[in-house]
């Protein structure tokens, strides 16, 4: 949908994934988006370079997010959030919006 | 006749500003560097970021004339410590982007910076979104050395919804 306007498909799934689950790493998106590692370090190296994610290590992962401190964010997630609607809501779902439990889980716990 | 061996930080920011500016290319120089210049070498910086608004492409040929060499986003002199960067633009602090900047002139050129108040903000700003207790060090470091606008920064950091880490960058900045 965006992917003229960005150049490039990759950059338009990254920025609808991290709109929707906030903070993501580049093998989560390759399995996520069903893209090579190769484009998805690609175009995350893009964005970070524009200012618009950047990325924490937490322990030997590189944890993007979108950067709080890119001055068109607020306007800029409007936007993305409109085109984001647009989906066909089986996409979202599948792709952006999978049931995976991100709530804290203490450890041991039996299923 | 530059000695990049001894070159100081600013000495090297009005270089470029001067060398650049003859090839039709403005550089507003932010981060960390102005940091160091504020605050009197307080704290020390050992790359000069650049914001440029003309096509990259021609900065690159220009510095390269000037004997730098890009390595990972980085331009560098082997003979010179310092770094140089380009980022993002626009200048920007938070939300409020910035359109007025601070000339001072350096025995090598003029560099055109972030105001001392826009320099504390963009401290602030790392304090305020990731916690990062240096860069309210350095906001500190800048205001014992200029004469800060307190008021300007009060309001800034309130409408950027940080009144509570205002609230403690003021309570460090009277015990400074």
């Amino acid at each position: 949908m965006l992917e003229k306007l960005f150049g490039n498909p990759v950059i338009e799934k990254i920025l609808f994934f991290l709109l929707v689950n906030e903070t993501s790493y580049a093998s989560e998106l390759r399995d996520r988006l069903d893209v090579s590692l190769y484009s998805v370090q690609m175009a995350l190296g893009r964005l970070e370079k524009g200012g618009i994610i950047i990325c924490h290590p937490q322990g030997k992962t590189q944890v993007y997010q979108y950067n709080p401190r890119y001055p068109f964010l607020e306007e800029f997630k409007v936007f993305l959030r409109k085109a984001y609607s647009a989906l066909p809501e089986s996409l979202r779902r599948r792709v952006y919006e999978p049931p995976i439990r991100k709530r804290p889980r203490r450890k041991g716990k039996p299923l | 006749m530059i000695n990049w061996a001894t070159i100081s930080l600013e000495d090297l920011a009005g270089y470029l500003s001067k060398e650049l500016k003859k090839r039709g290319i403005d550089l507003i120089l932010v981060g960390g560097a102005c940091v160091t210049i504020y605050s009197r070498n307080q704290y020390q910086s050992y790359d000069l970021d650049f914001i440029v608004y003309e096509d990259m492409k021609e900065v690159k040929k220009a510095l390269k004339e000037l004997g730098f060499i890009e390595k990972g986003g980085y331009f560098q002199r082997l003979d010179c410590k310092w770094f140089v960067e380009f980022v993002s633009s626009p200048a920007a602090v938070g939300r409020e982007i910035i359109s007025e900047f601070e000339e001072i002139k350096v025995k090598t050129g003029v560099i055109t910076m972030l105001r001392p108040e826009d320099s504390v903000k963009d401290r602030l700003a790392s304090f305020f979104h990731w916690n990062d207790r240096q860069g309210l060090n350095q906001a500190i470091e800048i205001c014992a050395e200029q004469n800060i606008d307190i008021k300007e920064i009060e309001t800034w950091s309130i409408s950027e919804g940080f009144e509570e880490k205002l609230t403690e960058f003021l309570g460090r900045l009277q015990k400074a």
